[in-house]
């Protein structure tokens, strides 16, 4: 019975690495460097629902939506600023990853100086925290991540397959200059990609902000969803999202048998090693790669 | 403002400066993305200040295990991510430094763990830092104008060229590695018997970080400029007393300003040599010429 | 001697070379030519250690050394240049020829840190030895320099420099004529001359400048699709009918003659009328950095023309097109409908001139469907889009059989026709292809180039860019011709083909080369 309450633990937990993980693989698939960013849109949104629901009492559901607006709005304005330069005066990867760890460096930093490094709690948005099915003991809110996080990549699936500008992310991710011949302007594209990518981190943060408490460290928590690309093959969306369910139940039941010290040592290590004999990941196994399914 | 407040500023500066000289040489003139040196550097003070406290080695043992084994480790790591392309040799030697510091937090009856290895001795003094920064600058100044300088600029400009020129590309590249990795191990070791308690903490990838950003800031080329840069961030924010949460944001706001208006850093290319020093000791206009010898 | 027997690379299904055999014997020139993409880079990628043959041997002085690493290969004697120039831009002219001797010099990782009397004298010996070479090729005195402050044919010569820094026995130079204007040109062919003659090497030329090639190499391989189609001396080649097919094209079908007659008769505009000028562009000047590729190139499309601009390699003509959609920046004007196009490729697209890319350039990992609703990315409404869908597929059923298929399992002719029908999608006023034949088999070729003319007679106008110059005058109102940057020739119909300023632009051959007349294709 407690295998069986670990690994929905660890499904959970897994859900949110995996949003983590998706936004951080689409905009690997799109610009091809890995943005480190990401945790901070993460953050800044987690800080921004405490926010919002302490001050307005907003309901679950609407401080979700305020979230993933947020973080849509904050990504979109990250990109402008510390990327789309460097992209435009055509510089190498190496000045993105920079650029992108200073900027989510600066972030946590200008939060820790602001704030303190305290920890903030959200307030309680149910009145029972569980629920018990039989022996089982499930927190409400592992519940719910699962099943917010379902939806949101079942959002993200439609809008890839289903819309034109989705489309033309797929159609970027192969060549980034080809969309503009068709006059869907690449410019564009980018921005609605970091936006995706920013709603997926707004939601994964207000989620972490509940489960973990808020405070300027949590973006870190995107060196998992990038473990997890690592793992499921950098690129491949579906590689990143079981990459990442492996990853959450890896975790949960190494901390549970083995020690929560030995825990980093397990992910860290099987990153090293995908990097090292599998860099294309799981999705390499399937011969897939770039935003395929 | 005491003598003795100012001399531990300049201490710091110092043992600071040893290591950024390590990152300089590996991503400044080799292009090799590490964010490996905290690793070595946590190598460096632990193998050190056990020996010494565990084992009682005297000092110089001590040290000298700390850098033999950095020097292994680093062969080790050098054997298996050196052939990675560039954003997977950050990734795999960051989950190097990642792995270290939780195999540190781990095994914590060796290493006293996460609440840190306590009672060090104070055997590093004022003298003895200086001269190892100043020694170490030398043997920087002459890598760089030696054909190992040479070849590394090379290697990093278009190693397919380089490689065609004659330059074994991955021996070459070991050996920044293996230098970079001294120069952190002995940089973390004069730490650790300067601050006398260290902790897995203090070797977090944020200080890879702002090994980084300072080698960035003082130019990729310049080793004038590195070391002028190094000087100036460990320094400045002591002197204006600025509070030090944001030493970081200011540190990371700068990088980012570098990266998108100069992306040269602040030097560029330009190194002081002595032919300039007598020059303008005579009074004589002097031109500023690129890098010679 | 160098040689290269039956060397074949294969990546992945692709063939890129097949059983190349070649010697190169001491002290002579050689040449290595065919058209673009015939895998000529790949050979010489193989014989310097860069790519491993999947199978044959490369042997150097009776020694096996296929397989080896490059930089073994450059310390054994075989050294190379670029054909985009790789200098190493973070260091001086000096540095960069001081590298490459760098295998050479005698002292340790350990000596070098200490800075020992030796490395001293080392380091001053490599900088004499350097500056001798720099000498003899005539930049002694930009050697603090930083390499891209330095023209173009200059760069090239370092590059030149910094090869023979290692010493080589044989020297192979990828395209070194590229981008130099003619009197570069006589000079690098005087540099090689002296270099034969005074250095004991032997050197071997990659290089699509025809005239240089025919005057100074011993013998000339011809490549095409990875396969030796002749060999011999100059003279041989050049009137080799394979040759001039490679290059030229083939006429593919006779049927086409005479439907293009009828159809060209029907549009024949006996002048330029300027009240039916389209798209103009007057004195365009494009530059890659320091490479000066487009030279004040003026030319006009009117109304529903079908209008062709043919050249060898390395014209230009893939530049101007890219230029006219507004993906490179440049100096002149560009007029559509008499009103300046807006300098941002999206917006080009947006007014409806469409380019279909060289190599077609199809998202591979989207659907056909799903690259053909890419091309319909502006339609307004979702009934609009279906409607263009229908059109498209009703001109290529093969595409509406294939449109869930991944784009990038298509055949090369499918891939082609998907880019077409993406560009069509939009209903351009003007399609610009390029290289529309590349890689396809006549076959294809033909149904493509009947497909353009009945693009055309739907009221689309029609720039076409080819190196198939046969079929792409067989269908065109007017032919431009280009050469290194300019225009040299336009002209109506198929006698430009027979015109010797054609083939003195494509093979190099003079006016007064009397071995070939007879010939009249």
């Amino acid at each position: 019975m407690l295998l069986l309450q670990q690994l929905i633990n660890g499904l959970s937990l897994g859900s949110v690495y995996a949003l983590i993980s998706v936004g951080f693989a689409l905009i690997f698939s799109v610009l091809k460097f890995s943005n480190f960013a990401h945790g901070s849109v993460i953050m800044l949104s987690a800080y921004f629902g405490l926010w919002i629901s302490n001050r307005f009492a907003t309901s679950l559901w609407l401080t979700l939506l305020l979230c993933a607006l947020a973080g849509g709005i904050v990504a979109v304005i990250i990109e402008k600023i510390g990327f789309r330069p460097i992209r435009l005066r055509g510089g190498s990867t190496i000045y993105f990853f920079v650029s992108s760890i200073s900027i989510s460096l600066f972030f946590e930093s200008f939060m820790t100086a602001l704030l303190g490094g305290q920890f903030y709690m959200y307030r309680n948005f149910f009145k029972e925290t569980t629920i018990s099915l039989g022996k089982l003991i499930i927190p409400w809110t592992s519940v719910l991540t699962l099943i917010v996080s379902s939806g949101a990549l079942i959002f993200l699936l439609y809008v890839l397959y289903r819309t034109r500008i989705g489309i033309a992310i797929r159609a970027a991710s192969t060549d980034l200059f080809t969309p503009n011949l068709m006059g869907a302007d690449v410019d564009l594209i980018v921005s609605v990609t970091f936006f995706l990518s920013g709603v997926l981190a707004g939601i994964s943060g207000l989620f972490l902000g509940i489960n973990l408490t808020v405070y300027p460290q949590i973006g870190g928590l995107v060196i998992k969803g990038f473990v997890a690309t690592v793992i499921g093959g950098l690129g491949s969306l579906s590689g990143a999202v079981f990459g990442a369910l492996l990853l959450g139940m890896g975790e949960t039941l190494i901390t549970a048998y083995l020690g929560g010290s030995v825990t980093p040592i397990f992910s860290f290590s099987i990153m090293f090693i995908f990097l090292l004999l599998k860099p294309e990941g799981i999705a390499g196994l399937f011969g897939r790669s770039k935003l395929s399914l | 403002m005491s003598v003795t407040f100012i001399i531990n500023v300049l201490v710091f500066a110092a043992i600071d400066l040893i290591s950024v000289l390590g990152v300089f040489a590996l991503i400044g003139l080799t292009g090799l993305f590490s964010f490996g040196q905290v690793g070595f550097m946590a190598i460096g003070a632990y193998i050190s200040a056990l020996s010494v406290t565990r084992y009682n080695l005297p000092f110089f043992v001590g040290v000298l295990m700390a850098v033999a084994l950095s020097v292994l480790v680093g062969l080790l790591i050098g054997f298996l991510t050196l052939k990675l392309r560039t954003d997977y040799f950050a990734l795999a030697t960051f989950g190097f430094a990642e792995i270290v510091k939780a195999m540190l937090n781990h095994f914590d009856s060796f290493t006293g763990g996460a609440m840190g290895l306590y009672g060090i001795p104070v055997l590093t003094s004022a003298p003895l830092v200086f001269g190892v920064a100043v020694g170490a600058v030398i043997l920087m100044r002459n890598f760089k104008n030696s054909k190992f300088g040479r070849d590394c600029i090379a290697i990093r400009t278009d190693e397919l060229a380089a490689s065609v020129m004659g330059i074994d590309v991955f021996w070459r590249k070991m050996t920044v590695f293996l230098l970079s990795a001294v120069l952190g191990a002995v940089s973390g070791a004069l730490y650790a018997f300067y601050v006398t308690y260290i902790e897995p903490d203090m070797f977090n990838w944020g200080r890879s970080v702002e090994l980084i950003i300072v080698v960035f800031f003082g130019g990729l080329n310049s080793l004038t400029g590195c070391v002028i840069s190094s000087l100036i961030l460990s320094i400045l924010p002591e002197v204006l007393r600025f509070a030090s949460e944001w030493r970081t944001v200011l540190y990371t706001l700068i990088v980012i300003v570098t990266i998108l208006f100069r992306p040269s850093g602040l030097f560029g290319s330009w190194e002081l040599s002595l032919q300039q020093i007598k020059f303008f000791r005579r009074g004589e206009n002097f031109a500023r010429s690129d890098q010679h010898k | 001697m160098l040689e290269a027997i039956n060397i074949s690379k294969r990546f992945g299904g692709l063939v890129a070379v097949d059983r190349f055999t070649m010697q190169v014997p001491d002290n002579s020139i050689v040449g290595i030519i065919g058209p673009n993409g015939a895998g000529k880079t790949t050979i010489f990628n193989m014989l310097t250690g860069v790519y491993r043959p999947s199978e044959g041997e490369i042997r150097f002085n009776g020694r096996v050394i296929s397989g080896f690493p490059p930089h073994q290969i450059t310390r054994l004697g075989i050294a190379r240049t670029f054909q985009n120039i790789r200098l190493f831009q973070g260091m001086n002219v000096l540095n960069n020829v001081r590298v490459a001797c760098g295998f050479r010099q005698q002292y340790s990782f350990f000596d070098a840190l200490v800075h020992l009397p030796k490395v001293w004298a080392s380091e001053r010996q490599i900088v004499a030895d350097a500056e001798k070479y720099l000498d003899f090729v005539g930049l002694l005195p930009y050697k603090l320099k930083n390499p891209d402050s330095l023209p173009y044919g200059l760069q090239r010569k370092l590059e030149i420099a910094r090869a023979l820094m290692t010493n080589p026995s044989v020297l192979l130079l990828d395209e070194p004529a590229a981008g130099l204007n003619p009197s570069e040109v006589v000079e690098l062919m005087n540099l090689i001359h002296k270099l034969r003659k005074m250095m004991n090497l032997s050197i071997v030329l990659i290089e699509h400048h025809m005239e240089m090639v025919m005057s100074i190499c011993n013998y000339v391989w011809v490549i095409n699709f990875g396969k030796t189609i002749a060999y011999g001396t100059p003279s041989e080649v050049q009137c080799n009918p394979e040759v001039l097919r490679a290059y030229m094209g083939e006429e593919c079908n006779t049927e086409m003659e005479d439907k293009k007659i009828s159809t060209k008769s029907s549009v024949y505009l006996p002048e330029k009328n300027p009240s039916m000028t389209f798209l103009e562009a007057k004195s365009l000047n494009v530059s890659y950095g320091k490479i000066h590729v487009l030279r004040d190139v003026s030319i006009h499309l009117d109304k529903n023309e079908i209008v062709s601009i043919i050249g060898a390699n390395g014209a230009g003509k893939s530049t101007l097109i890219n230029t006219l959609s507004g993906a490179l920046p440049y100096r002149g004007t560009i007029l559509f409908n008499g009103k300046s196009l807006p300098r941002r490729a999206s917006k080009v697209a947006a007014l409806g001139i469409i380019q279909v890319p060289e190599g077609r350039r199809v998202f591979p990992g989207l659907t056909v469907e799903e690259n053909l609703i890419m091309g319909g990315f502006l339609t307004h409404n979702e009934r609009e889009l279906k409607a263009s869908l229908n059109r498209v597929y009703g001109l290529f059923p093969r595409l509406h059989e294939r449109r869930y298929q991944l784009a990038g399992t298509l055949s090369g002719g499918e891939q082609q026709m998907l880019a077409i029908g993406r560009a069509l999608m939009s209903n351009p006023k003007v399609l610009l292809l390029d290289e529309p034949s590349l890689g396809l088999a006549p076959i294809m070729i033909n149904e493509i180039f009947e497909l353009i003319l009945t693009v055309r007679s739907e009221g689309t106008t029609i720039l076409l860019v080819e190196q198939n110059a046969h079929e792409a005058m067989r269908i065109s109102d007017r032919t431009y011709v280009m050469q290194t940057g300019e225009i040299i020739a336009e002209g109506r119909g198929i006698d430009l083909l027979n015109d010797p300023v054609i083939r003195q632009a494509y093979l190099g051959i003079k006016e007064n080369d009397f071995a070939c007349i007879g010939e009249n294709k």
